[in-house]
């Protein structure tokens, strides 16, 4: 029984390095090379992909939705994201706002996949944390109230 | 056998997982509090989970079926030794470099050497009594996946070398490790066990009925892996794959409990209630465990149990602690012949209970919108000291009874 599985994974090894007009290693470099291309045509202007384009920041901060983004915060991002101090599963939000522009959080957290798939500052924090962040189907609204939410804990727990 | 021989290796993979508790402790001790610049989570993260699955379920599984499959110690010891050593290496790394060189060496080591053994109890148990009982079926089956799952882990390195980390395929293969580990390795193992016990004691099953019962979990345990593809291929016809590998273990599942229910009088007279009380509340968790991947089947269903994290740790917590670790504890009371510290045991299962419960209220409450609850973090930290508590008991009260073990003789 052992004999014909040892077998059956050698003939599978062989078959799938069978012979092939462009081989698979070559397919993977050649993938890589028109990535690191289309990427390299693209500025990256730090707003992120999706479809916030661009952010109108309340000055002050409106409460209410400070409020709403708290609540959502707790229900949907506390498991991984703490507000303070350093990355548990993901990126803790200190300083997140000064770190990375409204448009790049909001896109992040209604775009999750694209954003993982394709945003250059995503993919970095990946793989750090090699979690994915799942999609937590945030509306855009909501979205704009955590993000209000981080303005306020910006302002609640300064980083030094 | 006797069990004396297997006191010191069933102590130090009580030890791995009063360690990995402490692990586990620290990582929710981490959402209450500030940790120190120095706690990287997901290091710590990969201790806890190398440490809990390899220092002690991996040992106690093995251990058990040395012992109940009448196999020598003797020829096993300095395999068990070396892979403890291994995951002594994998405790001392991980929390300083995380997946680096040096934590790689002792992991890879791990699995190779668990190769040797896995090979060493295929050949010692097998070819014996032609009248050998579908209990080394079981136990071979779940050798084979025991080396199946570690393709998993040999892909890593190909995928990570082709730029893939992150990727669908490097999250499919580490799923394919931890699917055929709990699902296919030690789900059959266990069952192994119970039947090696049944078998020696003349409880006599309808072959016929135990065959079945095995097909369909083997098929079963194939096509559940499926699910763990649909999170990233969420295509109709791989969803429906695992949906036909669902209805086949809900299946198997009713096959095994009428096979237990024709017998049950035989089987409560051959258990200590010790053991019956812990095989029975594994046993429950078993069955949760099916009826939640049988709920799961459901698309919508099943996005909400992996987008939701509280789901997820509760499910993997479900099996690791409220089954096999049960499971286990049961097994070593019957190694020994004694009830483990009857305290220490219900301040550990109250941990499991709280923590599940926690987390399965709670992700029920994020799905609906329903809020947190006040003190979450901290009531989920402190069901975790409560399973640490638990196992430092047990584990205290074994050692200090180690001399009254190891003087009297004792058979199976």
């Amino acid at each position: 029984m052992k004999k014909i599985f040892i077998f059956a994974l050698l003939a599978a090894l062989i078959l799938a390095c069978g012979d092939k007009k462009e081989s698979p290693s070559e397919k993977i470099k050649r993938e890589r090379k028109e990535k690191a291309e289309k990427q390299a045509s693209q500025v990256d202007n730090g707003l992120g992909i999706g479809e916030i384009t661009e952010v109108k920041l309340n000055d002050p901060l409106d409460q209410d939705m400070v409020k709403r983004g708290k609540a959502i915060y707790e229900m949907k991002c506390a498991a991984c994201h703490k507000l303070k101090g350093s990355r548990v599963v993901g990126p803790s939000w200190a300083g997140l706002t000064s770190l990375r522009k409204p448009e790049w959080i909001m896109n992040m957290i209604t775009n999750v996949e694209i954003m993982l798939a394709e945003d250059p500052t995503a993919q970095k924090l990946l793989e750090e944390c090699l979690t994915r962040m799942p999609n937590q189907n945030v509306s855009i609204g909501d979205a704009r109230d955590i993000l209000e939410f981080m303005y306020q804990n910006d302002l609640d727990n300064p980083t030094k | 056998m006797n069990s004396r021989v297997l006191l010191k290796p069933i102590l130090t993979s009580l030890l791995a997982f009063i360690l990995a508790a402490g692990l586990g402790l620290a990582l929710r001790w981490a959402f209450v509090i500030d940790m120190p610049v120095w706690f990287d989570y997901k290091n710590i993260q990969h201790a806890h989970s190398h440490v809990a699955l390899l220092g002690w379920l991996f040992a106690i599984f093995c251990l058990c079926a040395i012992h109940f499959f009448d196999l020598d110690f003797g020829r096993y010891a300095r395999l068990y030794w070396a892979l403890q050593g291994c995951v002594v290496g994998m405790l001392l790394t991980f929390p300083i470099m995380g997946y680096a060189s040096l934590s790689i060496i002792f992991s890879t080591a791990h699995i190779v050497l668990s190769y040797f053994l896995a090979y060493r109890i295929w050949k010692d148990v097998g070819g014996r009594k032609k009248d050998d009982g579908v209990s080394v079926l079981f136990l071979k089956s779940s050798l084979f996946f025991m080396v199946l799952s570690t393709l998993g882990t040999w892909a890593l390195g190909p995928i990570m070398a082709a730029g893939l980390k992150g990727s669908a395929l490097y999250y499919a293969s580490i799923q394919f490790y931890l699917h055929f580990q709990f699902n296919g390795w030690f789900i059959f193992a266990m069952i192994a066990l119970v039947l090696a016990i049944f078998e020696k004691r003349g409880i006599a099953m309808d072959p016929s009925k135990i065959k079945l019962f095995y097909r369909l979990l083997l098929l079963a345990t194939l096509l559940t892996y499926a699910l763990a593809i649909t999170w990233s291929t969420p295509y109709f016809s791989i969803f429906v794959i695992n949906s036909i590998g669902v209805l086949l273990q809900l299946l198997s599942l009713v096959v095994f409990m009428k096979l237990l229910y024709d017998q049950r009088q035989n089987i409560r007279g051959v258990f200590s209630d010790y053991t019956y009380r812990m095989f029975g509340i594994a046993f429950l968790a078993l069955v949760f465990k099916v009826v939640i991947q049988t709920v799961v089947v459901i698309p919508a269903l099943a996005e909400v149990s992996y987008t939701i994290r509280n789901f997820v740790i509760g499910f993997i917590h479900l099996l690791m602690l409220a089954c096999l670790s049960l499971f286990a504890l049961g097994c070593i009371g019957r190694v020994f012949q004694r009830s483990l510290h009857i305290y220490g045991t219900w301040t550990f299962i109250s941990g499991i209970v709280l923590s599940e419960l926690l987390l399965f209220v709670q992700g029920i409450m994020v799905w609906q919108g329903w809020g947190i609850m006040s003190n979450y973090y901290l009531m989920l930290a402190s069901a975790s000291a409560l399973i640490l508590l638990g196992i430092v008991l047990i584990f205290v009260d074994l050692y200090g009874k180690r001399r009254s073990i190891t003087e009297s003789s004792i058979s199976n």
